[in-house]
């Protein structure tokens, strides 16, 4: 741009270093803040040149503590001027506003705290209207996958630990578990496991599969509270919850992934599922099944509210020992107001869960109980 | 303006042969802004952790100075993110999906899950070297002086190829390939790297560094070994004082005898930390001077005289510097959180499950939870801070001997990288 000379000075020359972008050569020139833009004051041939305050680019913003300004032009790629004086770079700072490091930061922030804000409300928004979409992905699932994740849970937690295949107690178990599934609709069959370990654990994995632990048979003081049990895994089962707490940590996962880059991935489902904890709702809605499953097996569910009572004391007395009420208390303790909701129940006629020989054989299905026993 | 001695006298630049002194100019208000960095990432959501890098990366790289004159940072937060988002859905994504479906199809216990992950892993491997390269060309091809850009003119298949095989004999050569296998990066990284047209070189071997590692390598078998005989002194010892006839030692050993068993295997393996950290920074030092020393463009001669002592001084004060300011943060954070928590309890929102009666040790347990959560979290927080503080000494000791005419020095051809080092960010290989 040639000299203009309308250009009105606001104030003294400041040294500066000239780079044109085509060599690293620089050569000193003597720049000034006119009224319509920086004036370069060159030398003969070059003469005299504005670089207006709109076309001025800075990579690195000016502050307010600036000592020094490396200032470009974008109608002229590759020429650089560097002003060492911190007084130029304030007053240029004035002159054109978007170069200081507020309207830079304020550039690179706005459009995102507008964005996380818009994401919040609309997970605000979600979580109000009580829609879960892992709920949603869960429920499209295929049978299929299904299956393929339950058997995987299933076969990582007892790779090292047998599942129990004593033959009456196999037998005694189906029993329960048919009898606790034809007040289902549609006759869903459950495929339930017990496993040898001895910390007190049950849990429904994907594909109608149940996992029960030896603890907690050996916990129970009845056959009448392992089907309390049983029926509340199942009502997890049929509400689809372990399908929905998969897509919700591989969800989370990838959310991690996202925000903190990492290549973890979700290798050990039994794992997952065995320390997943569920909603309060979705406890409850399982309490809600369970109980009627039991009124329409004809059992009572006096044993439901009974295993709650004694997990619930051992939890008080402080018990600790190997996990003892590790697994489902922590993830998911009864509370008072479950028990209360159990122990309000309707009364019926109800027989026992299992015939007293059925109720032995499935206490006595574990080799470890086994070896105990003789 | 004592910083800017070193510059030329007016227009001698287009004539005659200049000399370069580097300089470190302190940058002002990396605290705060490590602070602000901090805040506004989690407003955003971790979104702004792309355009707070960038900003400190502008306030470090005009830090630098050339003959007084600052280095420039002309990358943006925008490359940054989008190289990111496409590492993620074209590596990170797929990995996670093909994962989880090996997992389901094969079994957990199926012979082929190892050797698929085996394959993924060495893919990674390789991706690793691929994600240094690039982030480094990234890095240099945004980075101007006198408006002249660096660069970094190579194949970066070539570098991670070399990078992945070198990697593999690691362990076959007891790590002995280590000082050639670095130099070796480094030549290919040296001579791949420009400043405008002019090409950098690379003129050594690694020979002189074999002697430094020598050393580093048998001090370390010496503290491993005897750290190692210590533990096992201890193992054994308590087992036979407290060994019963038979079953496992945790049920044998009386409780008491325990936590000095475990002070003993835990200060041991503390110190070895220690002293391999010594040791490691010993060797790094006299690695970084190696390279220097081999290290020239046109008639500049690079010399770097960091020091074992001073970069540990600089590592040693930025784990306080990290440490204190997670802490703050955390006593800070977890105060909003305990507002937070109250105000939502207003509403009969209760995440953490306060109003139900759950036992006191649960609770701890949640609360221990999402504090370890929150320090680990904020002890990226004066990352600027801890990053300035190492370029600073690493610029302060060094020196360009020899002379380079800048006015030869002419911009190279312009290249077209539009987007940040996705991969490396996605690896968490970030020197700067």
């Amino acid at each position: 741009m040639p000299y203009d000379s309308e250009t009105k000075m606001t104030g003294p020359y400041f040294e500066a270093r000239y780079s044109d972008g085509r060599t690293a050569a620089a050569r000193d020139i003597r720049v000034a803040l006119s009224k319509h833009g920086l004036l370069l004051r060159q030398d003969y041939p070059a003469g005299d040149e504005v670089w207006p305050y709109t076309s001025l680019t800075t990579a690195e913003p000016l502050s307010s503590h600036a000592i020094d300004a490396l200032i470009s032009n974008a109608a002229q790629p590759g020429a650089s001027l560097f002003v060492p004086n911190g007084s130029f770079a304030r007053q240029l700072a004035q002159l054109a506003p978007h170069l200081t490091t507020r309207a830079a930061r304020r550039r690179a922030a706005v459009p995102w705290l507008i964005t996380a804000a818009v994401i919040v409300a609309i997970a605000a928004a979600i979580s109000a209207a009580q829609f879960s979409p892992a709920r949603a992905i869960a429920s499209m699932m295929p049978d299929k996958v299904r299956k393929a994740l339950g058997n995987q849970a299933v076969r990582s937690l007892t790779k090292s630990k047998p599942s129990c295949m004593q033959a009456e107690g196999l037998a005694a178990v189906s029993a329960m578990t048919r009898r606790l599934s034809s007040g289902l609709d549609g006759g869903r069959t459950f495929n339930v496991t017990v496993v040898d370990l001895g910390l007190v654990n049950a849990f429904a994995t994907p594909g109608n599969r149940i996992v029960l632990t030896r603890g907690l048979i050996e916990k129970a003081g009845s056959a009448d509270e392992v089907a309390g049990v049983l029926a509340h895994e199942i009502g997890h089962a049929v509400a689809l919850d372990p399908e929905t707490g998969i897509v919700r940590a591989i969800g989370m996962s990838a959310a991690v992934e996202l925000m903190f880059g990492g290549s973890g991935t979700v290798s050990n489902i039994g794992v997952l599922l065995a320390q997943l904890s569920y909603t309060r709702q979705a406890e409850a809605q399982a309490d809600e099944t369970a109980l009627r499953l039991l009124e329409k097996a004809g059992i009572s569910a006096k044993g439901f509210g009974q295993f709650f009572r004694r997990v619930n004391k051992e939890g008080d007395a402080g018990s600790d020992s190997a996990g003892g009420i590790a697994g489902m208390l922590r993830t998911h303790p009864p509370t008072a107001e479950r028990i209360r909701r159990v122990d309000a129940a309707n009364t019926y006629r109800a027989t026992p869960a299992l015939s007293p020989e059925q109720w032995q054989a499935m206490k006595a299905m574990c080799p470890k109980a086994a070896k105990e026993d003789g | 303006m004592d910083d800017y001695v070193g510059g030329q006298p007016y227009g001698s630049g287009l004539q005659s042969r200049d000399a370069v002194k580097v300089s470190w100019l302190k940058p002002i208000g990396l605290l705060w802004l490590s602070i602000y960095n901090f805040i506004m990432r989690i407003l955003t959501l971790g979104i702004h952790h792309f355009w707070g890098k960038t900003e400190v990366r502008k306030r470090i790289w005009s830090s630098v100075r050339l003959n007084g004159e600052p280095l420039e940072y002309t990358g943006t937060g925008r490359e940054l993110f989008t190289g990111f988002l496409i590492v993620f859905a074209a590596v990170l994504l797929p990995t996670m999906l093909l994962t989880l479906a090996a997992v389901m199809l094969l079994g957990v216990d199926s012979v082929w899950l190892k050797v698929f992950q085996g394959a993924l892993y060495a893919f990674f491997l390789f991706l690793t070297g691929a994600a240094i390269y690039r982030a480094q060309r990234y890095r240099l091809n945004r980075t101007r002086w006198r408006g002249i850009r660096a660069g970094l003119s190579g194949s970066s298949l070539r570098y991670a190829w070399t990078y992945f095989w070198t990697l593999l004999l690691l362990p076959v050569t007891f790590g002995w390939i280590a000082p050639w296998r670095s130099t070796l990066l480094q030549r290919i990284i040296t001579q791949d790297m420009r400043f405008g047209d002019k090409h950098f070189r690379f003129s050594g071997g690694s020979g002189p560094l074999y002697k430094s590692f020598a050393v580093f390598w048998l001090l370390n078998v010496v503290v491993i070994g005897g750290v190692l005989a210590i533990i096992g002194k201890a193992i054994v010892g308590s087992m036979n004082a407290f060994q019963a006839d038979e079953g496992d030692l945790r049920q044998q050993l009386p409780p008491d005898a325990i936590p000095g068993l475990l002070a003993a295997i835990y200060g041991g393996l503390f110190v070895a930390g220690l002293i391999y950290m010594v040791l490691s920074v010993w060797y790094r030092a006299a690695m970084i001077r190696h390279f220097a020393r081999y290290t020239h463009i046109d008639g500049l001669d690079f010399k770097s005289n960091v020091t074992a002592r001073g970069l540990l001084g600089i590592a040693i004060t930025n784990y306080l510097l990290l440490f204190v300011g997670a802490l703050l943060a955390s006593v800070v954070l977890g105060g909003i959180g305990m507002v937070v928590l109250g105000g939502l309890s207003g509403f009969g929102i209760d995440p953490l499950g306060l109003a139900q009666n759950v036992e006191p040790q649960a609770l701890a347990g949640r609360i221990g939870i999402l504090v370890t959560f929150v320090f680990l979290f904020a002890l990226g927080m004066l990352l600027p801070l801890t990053q300035a503080r190492t370029s600073g000494y690493l610029v302060r000791n060094l020196a360009l001997s020899g002379t380079i005419d800048l006015a030869t020095v002419a911009a190279g051809a312009p290249e077209d990288i539009r987007r940040g080092e996705g991969l490396a960010q996605a690896f968490d290989i970030d020197a700067l």
